[in-house]
């Protein structure tokens, strides 16, 4: 795999789960690539399974069958940013960022430069002795982006990171990714269930069915960046998107 | 402007609810001779001072049931967040030793007064220091088990894609999170302790708060002296609450931001 600059390899993924009422089958036979650097969206409609699959690739689930391989150059380890954010309470801006560098025996020094590299990247310095309950929802998500930068590893997984935002900043975040992505290279899997966030966002949109989940349709969308979202071209794809996301229904 | 005004009269209650105990105390004593007035209370402390019991000054038995609580306080928290932990991440060890501990659990500290007696004896502080510790560990052991088996799997999930192995996981992330919920079994805990410090202190000792109220038991019942027990213990475990309460704010300065 090493020179075709994939990333990681899904083949024929399956997931199911057995609960009360039986089985119920999640993920069908998903295969998909993910390409070094590209940000790709995985979209697709609420309870769909695209949090099942993040956590697969995140290796906090198995698969019932199928295969994943990363490149062998990644380490195979993800960064993830999670919705409800998942920082911790009780440590404070810095500490939460250099958790990551601390688990993995770095020194103190080294630990907090690179913690505060990316709390500055995410523009939150000065704010780096702030607990998490003190900071605003947007300002939570920068530091969950930081802290998923400062483990390190190139490839990040973010489930629905704005989706606990309100609209005005979900839009800011939107833009404030986007600025720290172009800063730093990483290969990023961006999971959302809005039509609008992922063209706005994606190099490449993968839109998945409703349970059990396939891979229905791949955008890639032709247009220049900064994408507006009153472009003809932008307004285009949502009607497509949204006329396959019905049928995905 | 307003706030200020509304811890005043926060303020003002909590002193009003202390009047109105007194005074109840006070009408209580008043309708029923043998009970001791609150003044009399006094009276009788300040005649503690000038003839002590057994030739112990009060201070003395102050300092002997607070070195008594303090010493099996510390021990039984150690142990009693050691074996919480134990239960909450060692699943062999939580089966093995889960229906030892439910079955002892429920057992009053005081049941073990006379098998403690028997081989640690009267003399010496051993005995006192087992029953007191028995009486604090439980809830503490309680709390911290529970508060670890109950962590928000979101943040088990966020320790694992940082990097964690289990030992950073409890260190960075299970342990502070429990804190609290340790801290409020420690309170839980030190109730009961405080219960074994004075039943211990009044079987076996030759000194201590509970000793001075076994003695207004002792030829003609003497309810002023155990007023002065009771008003001890009750400003001792104050004390040792708020002192508590303080290392608590200190240890968990995030807490102190949920309120504002």
């Amino acid at each position: 795999m090493a020179g075709t600059g994939c990333k990681i390899k899904l083949e024929s993924v399956s997931k199911s789960f057995d609960d009360k009422i039986g089985r119920t089958a999640v993920l069908d036979e998903i295969s998909l690539n993910v390409y070094e650097n590209e940000f790709l969206v995985i979209l697709g409609p609420g309870q769909c399974g695209k949090t099942v699959l993040l956590n697969i690739i995140a290796d906090m689930e198995q698969a019932d069958s199928g295969t994943i391989t990363f490149d062998p150059q990644s380490s195979g380890q993800t960064g993830f940013v999670f919705q409800r954010y998942a920082l911790f309470n009780w440590k404070n801006v810095l500490k939460n960022v250099e958790l990551p560098l601390k688990f993995k025996g770095a020194e103190k020094e080294q630990r907090q430069n690179t913690a505060m590299k990316y709390i500055e990247m995410v523009g939150l310095k000065g704010f780096e002795k702030a607990y998490p309950s003190q900071l605003s929802g947007g300002m939570k998500q920068r530091v969950g982006i930081a802290r998923a930068y400062a483990s390190g590893n190139d490839i990040i997984l973010m489930d629905e990171p704005f989706g606990a935002l309100d609209a005005q900043t979900r839009y800011q975040m939107q833009d404030e990714l986007l600025k720290i992505r172009s800063k730093e290279k990483k290969t990023i899997v961006f999971v959302t269930n809005n039509i609008e966030e992922a063209i706005y966002m994606g190099d490449r949109i993968l839109l998945l069915s409703n349970k059990p989940s396939k891979v229905v349709k791949e955008y890639v969308p032709d247009l220049e960046r900064p994408r507006k979202n009153t472009s003809s071209q932008f307004m285009e794809l949502r009607d497509e998107i949204t006329a396959n996301m019905d049928l995905a229904l | 402007m307003s706030k200020v005004k509304k811890i005043d009269v926060y303020y003002i209650l909590s002193i009003l609810s202390v009047l109105l105990l007194l005074a109840v105390w006070w009408a209580a004593s008043a309708v029923n001779e043998s009970l001791a007035s609150p003044g009399q209370t006094v009276e009788r402390f300040f005649r503690l001072i000038e003839n002590p019991i057994m030739g112990k000054p009060v201070s003395v038995h102050i300092l002997a049931s607070m070195r008594r609580i303090l010493v099996a306080f510390f021990a039984a928290s150690v142990a009693g967040v050691g074996l919480g932990v134990c239960f909450g991440i060692f699943p062999t060890f939580r089966r093995m030793f889960w229906p030892v501990f439910s079955i002892l659990r429920p057992v009053p500290p005081l049941a073990w007064i006379p098998i403690v007696i028997l081989w640690f004896g009267v003399i010496g502080d051993t005995s006192k220091y087992i029953i007191i510790f028995i009486g604090i560990i439980m809830a503490i052991v309680i709390n911290t088990y529970a508060s670890i088996s109950e962590t928000d799997p979101l943040f088990l999930k966020a320790a694992k894609t940082l990097g964690a192995n289990r030992w950073q996981t409890l260190v960075h992330v299970t342990l502070p999170n429990s804190i609290p919920a340790i801290f409020a079994g420690m309170k839980t805990g030190l109730s009961t302790g405080w219960m074994s410090v004075v039943a211990a202190e009044m079987i076996a000792a030759k000194e201590g708060i509970g000793f001075l109220i076994n003695m207004s038991m002792k030829t003609t019942p003497d309810t002023a002296l155990d007023f002065v027990g009771i008003v001890l213990v009750a400003l001792c475990s104050s004390l040792v609450s708020f002192v508590l309460s303080v290392i608590e704010r200190k240890l968990c300065p995030w807490l102190e931001l949920d309120v504002k």
